[in-house]
Formats: C-alpha cells, structure tokens, sequence
C-alpha cells in the first residue's frame, strides 16, 4: 500500500455551496488506489470533485492533500499542488479562448518548466492512444462531443498527475474507448497515482474490478463505505 | 408600543437589510441555526442600544431627541438603500483602482511571468497591433488629409507657418491621436475582453481555472493589460508618424508646402516640449492601461441575469468614459 495522499477529515463545506450537502465527509486515499465513488447526483459528484481539489471552502474539518492542508496553504504553493491533480470534468472544464490543444498543455505549460517540445510529444503519445490524429487545434465547441471526451482525457492524464478524479468518465462510452481509458488508468495506478472516478452505477466497472480498493456511494449522509 | 412589538418592528425592519446578511457571511455564520441565531443575537443588541440612548436622553428637548433618535432608527434601511445604489455608481472606478494595483503589484514578479502568461501577452499583443493596424493607417490618413493639409494650408494663407509645428502637436498627437487610437482598440479588443471575460465568468470557466491552480487574474487580467498598453503606444506612434505624412504629402501635391519631408518633421520635432516626448507617450500608455483593466473589471463582473449585449454595451460606454476622462486629466496637465 503506498503513502496517505489525500486525505478528507470530517470536512464540513459551508452552507451556501448549491452542489454539495454542508454535512461531515471523510475519506481515505493512499498512493496508487482506485476509489469509486457511485452518486446519481451530477451535480454533489462535482461538489465533492471540488472538495477534494481544494477550491471548496470549509466549515469544520480539513482537506490534506500529499500532507498538505488546503485551507492553510498559500499563493503559490496553493496553486503548485493543484497543478498535481488531473480532472475529467462532466462539463465545460474547457477554455473557449484557447484551441483543444493549447487546453490541453496549459497546466503543464503554467506549472512546469518542462521544454514545450517534450510536452507536446507527450500529449501527442496520449491524443494517438486515445484515438486522436494528434493535439486537435479547434476551439472547443467546434470539436464534436466524442473528439471532447477523448480530449478530456488527454487532458487529464497528460500531465502525469498525483491524483485523477474522474468525473463520470465511463458513461455512454463506446469499447473502443473503454480499454483505452481502463489501460492509462492502470497505467497510472502502476506508477503511484490515485485516482477517484465518479459514477452513476458500480456494475458499469465490473472489467476494472479487481484494480478499485474502495467502493463508495456519496449519499445524504455523506461518503459510505459500500464494498 | 410595547417591547414585544418593538422587538417584531427591529426584526422585521432589519431582515429587509441586505447589509446585514453580508455582515453574517462576512463572519462566518453559514449553518441555518446559527445563522438565524445571529440575527437574534444581533436584533436585540441593535434593540438594547437604541432603547439605551433613549433612556439616557435628558435634559432640554429631550422629547425632540428621542423623536430624532427613534426617526433615524427607522429611516436606516432606507438610508441603507439610497447609501448602497450612491456606492453602486463608484464600485466600477474603486474596482479600476483596486484592480490596477493588483496588476501593477503582481507584474513586478517574475513567478507572474510563466509561459501561459507571456503566451496571452503575446497572443493579445498581436491581435492589438496586427488587428488595429490597417484601421489606425486608414484612420491616421483621414486625419492628416483633414487636419494637417488643412492646417498647413491656412497657417500658410495667414502667414503663420512657423505655428504649424505647435498646432499640429496640440491638435493631433496631443488630442486627436489618444482619443482615435484608445476607441480602435477599444473597438476591436476592449470589447473582445470584455465579451471572452463575460464568457469565462458566466461559464464558469473561472472556477476551471481556479480548480487546475492557475490564477485567471494572473494568466488573464495581467497580459491582457500591459498587452493592450503596449499596443495603444505602438499603435499611437504608427498614427502620429502616418497622419503628419499624408499631411504633408496632400500639402505638397496641392502646392502648399514646398519644404522637404525632413525639414517638415524636424519643425513638428523642435517644436516639441520636453514634457511633449513624456506626456504623449504616457497618455497612450494609460489609455491602453485604463482600456485594458476596464475591459476585464467590466467582463469578469458579469451577473447571473446580465445579457451578453448589455455587458458589450457597457464594455464600451464605459471604455469611452475611460478615454475621455484620462484625455482630459492629461490636457489638464499640460
């Protein structure tokens, strides 16, 4: 079992946030683990995306994220370690002032000092497993939905993040995108990196079961525990 | 009125106050329970203290005292009211002076200065001076064919050619040039801003932003402003330069200026103040400042029920007033 990365701690957000419940969530998760969490609420699964991301601010509790508690960290530490986690957003989650691919470098390009030719080439290796021609150039609402998807994930694995939350990436998704998809995140866990997916049904990650350490359902009492 | 009913007239007086409501998130009181607590907490102390400072009124006139004591009590709220759209009407100027100390603070660090950041600087630089350029020679040629041949023209038929060079600087680079060159940019960027901004606001593609640790105020407000300052300078001096040229051009086709293009500028030159060579450059530099900053204030403050045409509409108006006012603070000055 790898080291504690993140790390919920009877974090109560406050009231006035519409997505999630202002009650106690905690949560465990160590390097390299897969926790899935099952919510039929769209919207709490974002909240709790944002929860762990460390953009929700609380009322009680505290969010530790590599050790780190969010609520004490400051400018630019703040912003360095949130440069570490990788998101599939449901929605938006897309700049339209930029181009798909220049979407996809810009947290590489912010927070590394990594030479831009090797961050293309990566995302490059990630658009073509993928199923991508290569970084799509477009804005993002000129791009059709599946190339979007496909982006997203481009997206969220290319910078090699610490922690992936992966907001409903699975539904409605065709085979041809599944094992792609299934193939990074083992790839990903080999390599130390959590990943917490959202979902509406547990039964639809039945092929990737025996890599999910937790099975969660975020419900109205908070985040219980189901398998 | 007993103190039951005067308990029920402070909380029914005080609910209507937004003022109050702000002053329970400011601290912190986000749970229902304790929220409506607060309240409690805080009608009865408002109760207590008015209550107090009539009891404690004596003396002469302490009837009209207390009548104007309870009279401001209950015309608080609307005192509230006529205090909160009079601050409305400043917010826009105290968020440019807020903002623009940010921008300058921020931007004397060179962690600010990452490849996103000089990316959008360069991006927006490019769309200022490529986009507005063909538009500032368009418009610096009108201008010199109106103001300059016509000044040259009739300076000359009044014998005061040696008032040319003075005339044409307070004219065209001192007044005209600031006042076209900040609406082209105005026109073809400020509102560009203020639409992308209103789209990254009303999108919530600032939260984006905030949730990848990449500060929207850093990566856009900051090179979008010294972009659009850079590009009102460069823009104004390509206006300066071709309108005094095409000037100069019609007067000599029409046969009123006879000297050379050389000898032209170097009057236009000599004729210039010190303070000219620091102040016309300034005044562009704060226009494109002023445009910049106003163009992003006004997009990233896009309210749920605004619509895109109001935002653009008030983009401009208020990227006018901007220009004006800094143009007028300037000729002050001189």
């Amino acid at each position: 079992m790898g080291a504690l990365l993140l790390e919920l701690i009877g974090a109560k957000p406050v009231f006035n946030m519409p997505d999630l419940l202002p009650i106690t969530y905690d949560l465990r998760v160590n390097e390299g683990e897969c926790v899935l969490i099952e919510s039929r609420n769209r919207w709490a699964a974002s909240g709790m995306a944002d929860l762990c991301s460390g953009i929700v601010p609380l009322r009680e509790g505290k969010v530790l994220f590599e050790g780190l508690d969010w609520s004490t960290l400051r400018e630019p530490q703040n912003s360095a370690l949130k440069g570490r986690i990788g998101r599939v957003y449901q929605k938006g989650g897309w700049m339209d002032t930029y181009s798909v691919g220049i979407n996809i470098i810009l947290p590489l390009l912010h927070h590394t000092r990594l030479p831009i030719d090797t961050i293309i080439r990566n995302a490059n290796a990630f658009c073509v497993r993928f199923g991508l021609l290569g970084l799509p150039m477009d804005i993002p609402r000129h791009l059709n939905d599946i190339d979007l998807i496909r982006a997203s994930f481009v997206k969220a694995f290319a910078c090699r993040p610490d922690l992936l939350l992966l907001e409903y990436p699975i539904e409605g998704l065709g085979q041809s995108l599944l094992f792609p998809l299934m193939e990074a995140m083992n790839d990903a866990q080999s390599r130390g990196t959590a990943i917490i997916c959202f979902t509406s049904q547990l039964s639809l990650w039945s092929d990737y079961q025996s890599n999910i350490a937790n099975c969660m359902g975020l419900e109205e009492k908070g985040l219980i525990l189901k398998r | 009125m007993n103190r039951e009913e005067w308990q029920n007239k402070v909380h029914q007086n005080h609910q209507r106050s937004e003022v109050q409501r702000s002053e329970g998130e400011e601290e912190n009181h986000v749970d229902t329970d304790a929220y409506f607590a607060f309240i409690k907490r805080r009608d009865d102390k408002i109760f207590n203290n008015v209550s107090e400072q009539i009891s404690n009124v004596s003396g002469r006139f302490s009837l009209f005292k207390k009548a104007f004591i309870f009279t401001f009590w209950f015309l608080q709220p609307i005192l509230y009211k006529i205090g909160y759209f009079t601050r409305s009407y400043f917010r826009f100027f105290l968020n440019m002076l807020s903002v623009s100390f940010g921008v300058c603070l921020k931007s004397v660090s060179w962690v600010t200065w990452r490849r996103t950041v000089r990316y959008e600087f360069k991006k927006t630089l490019s769309q200022a001076v490529s986009g507005g350029f063909f538009s500032t020679l368009f418009t610096a040629s009108l201008t010199g064919l109106a103001v300059v041949s016509q000044a040259v023209y009739w300076l000359g038929a009044a014998g005061l050619s040696k008032m040319t060079g003075p005339i044409l600087i307070t004219v065209i680079l001192r007044e005209a040039a600031p006042i076209l060159v900040g609406m082209i940019l105005l026109g073809r960027n400020g509102i560009v801003t203020v639409a992308e901004c209103g789209q990254l606001a009303f999108g919530g593609q600032l939260k984006t932003f905030a949730s990848m640790g990449i500060d929207p105020f850093i990566s856009i407000v900051v090179p979008r402003t010294w972009a659009l300052t850079l590009g009102c300078f460069s823009l104004g001096m390509i206006f300066g330069m071709v309108s005094l040229f095409i000037g100069y051009v019609a007067t000599y086709v029409m046969g009123t200026m006879q000297d050379s293009i050389w000898t032209f500028y170097g009057q236009i030159l000599l004729s210039m103040s010190l303070w000219d060579y620091i102040l016309v450059p300034l005044k562009f530099l704060v226009i494109g400042f002023s445009i910049g900053i106003g163009s992003c204030v006004t997009g990233m403050n896009v309210r749920a029920n605004d619509e895109a045409s109001i935002t653009i509409s008030k983009g401009f108006t208020r990227g006018i007033l901007l220009i004006m006012v800094v143009n007028i603070l300037f000729t002050m000055e001189f």
